[in-house]
């Protein structure tokens, strides 16, 4: 299987509403990724998230990965679909309620990363007729796939209680099967790409502070 | 008459249509799970809770019947019992399941209040019959508390929500993860709502209140 061309594009954005610099994660410190769930219909897919997991928990400094379903349990209810907090606004609300700061203290959670975004396709087509005989078979024209994956990592800091960036990655791409006689795919790893793009970026932010 | 001949009739084809539909229609995907609902953070409620499942909430298995499209048995019931045990195992001090219902010629010893849920609602909505992408479940409980004389002091709706995509040839799969969900929201919204509820918070301050007074009278007596 071949790999088709995929453009991608990394945004970061450091946030702090009162100008302290960002502080480099140490080694004792956890981060945990999570899926931004709603109950609205679109959501970012769990293979997605394990995927920046992954990644940050791999590589030269690897990071002390919290995986998301124990997080979740851990901290039951408060980070059900229903009742997680949208926004950094609510966080100080959340950290207040009996027994919570504690028990991320036990965890020893830093950083929490929500995840947010999809992929999609964008448009398809092309046509392709397979025949199959006695004698043999074969399949004969081209099909397209464009896809676009867009997703976007929210970095909490839980020890200052506020965001500490946002970072954003998009990659776009199309992948194509030709086929004559046999079809020979050319796939655009789009989630791939993001995935790897946002884990790096996510790392570095995190490593460097700054 | 040959069957090529047959096919063109209009009469065949609306009966292979209806028997289509029929077969379809007569599938019945039968979904059971079995969870497991975590401690929530923060101190117990110090509250001995009895547990009343009424023969209709243990039973209870709606059918969901999509036209043209398999019908889906969810043995709600079933895990619903498991789940409300479960929460108010870790939600209160001590849990006991009672056989039968309370009542104030028949008042319950040795418990504070009695919790009696019961189903509202139903729905389930397969991405093939709807423009959804995901399989959706939703359903409603209303818990209704009483005192151990039979009297009851609160009553709330519990909205429940889960969703999960379709996998492929697995779509029995894909309902037991919305299900799950579900269940884990109902769950999550009982742990919040039970103790915020008017008249758990006034039974528990008086109870409280009491035990002061009869502490104070002690104190007094033995001086």
């Amino acid at each position: 299987m071949l790999s088709a061309c995929v453009s991608s594009q990394i945004e970061e954005f450091r946030h702090d509403a009162n100008e302290r610099s960002i502080e480099a994660i140490q080694e004792f410190e956890a981060v945990v990724v999570l899926t931004r769930r709603t109950h609205t219909a679109q959501e970012t897919e769990k293979s997605f998230t394990e995927c920046v997991s992954r990644k940050l928990q791999s590589g030269k400094k690897p990071f002390r990965i919290t995986k998301q379903a124990q997080f979740v349990d851990l901290m039951f209810p408060y980070f059900e679909p229903r009742l997680a907090p949208n926004n950094p606004y609510e966080m100080p609300a959340l950290l207040a309620k009996p027994g919570v700061l504690d028990r991320i203290n036990d965890i020893g959670v830093r950083y929490v990363i929500w995840i947010d975004g999809s992929t999609e396709t964008l448009d398809q087509g092309g046509t392709m007729t397979c025949a199959f005989g006695a004698a043999g078979g074969g399949c004969l024209g081209i099909t397209w796939r464009e896809k676009e994956s867009s997703y976007e990592a929210s970095i909490w800091d839980l020890k200052r209680q506020q965001v500490a960036g946002t970072i954003s990655a998009d990659a776009k791409g199309t992948s194509y099967m030709p086929a004559l006689v046999i079809p020979i795919p050319m796939i655009a790893r789009t989630a791939k790409v993001a995935c790897n793009g946002l884990a790096n970026q996510i790392h570095s932010f995190l490593t460097e502070g700054g | 008459m040959k069957l090529k001949n047959l096919s063109a009739l209009p009469l065949f084809r609306l009966g292979v249509l209806t028997l289509s539909a029929a077969f379809l229609a007569g599938c019945v995907n039968t979904v059971k799970v079995s969870g497991r609902f975590p401690a929530p953070v923060g101190e117990k409620v110090p509250l001995l809770v009895g547990l009343y499942f009424a023969p209709a909430f243990k039973n209870y298995t709606p059918v969901e019947v999509l036209y043209q499209r398999p019908k889906w048995k969810v043995d709600l019931g079933t895990a619903s019992v498991q789940m409300f045990s479960q929460v108010f195992v870790n939600l209160t001090d001590q849990v006991v399941v009672l056989e039968n219902k309370p009542s104030a010629d028949a008042p319950v010893d040795n418990v504070d209040l009695i919790v009696v849920p019961s189903f509202v609602d139903f729905g389930l909505l397969d991405p093939s019959a709807t423009p959804l992408d995901f399989f959706s479940l939703s359903f409603k409980y209303k818990v209704d508390v009483f005192s151990a004389e039979g009297s009851l002091i609160a009553d709330w709706v519990i909205n429940a929500y889960g969703k999960a995509p379709p996998y492929a040839l697995k779509k029995t799969e894909s309902v037991k993860e919305a299900l799950m969900f579900a269940l884990r929201d109902a769950a999550a919204s009982l742990t919040i709502e039970f103790p915020r509820q008017p008249g758990v918070i006034r039974y528990i301050s008086e109870r409280s209140s009491s035990i002061v007074r009869a502490q104070n009278q002690l104190e007094a007596n033995i001086e």
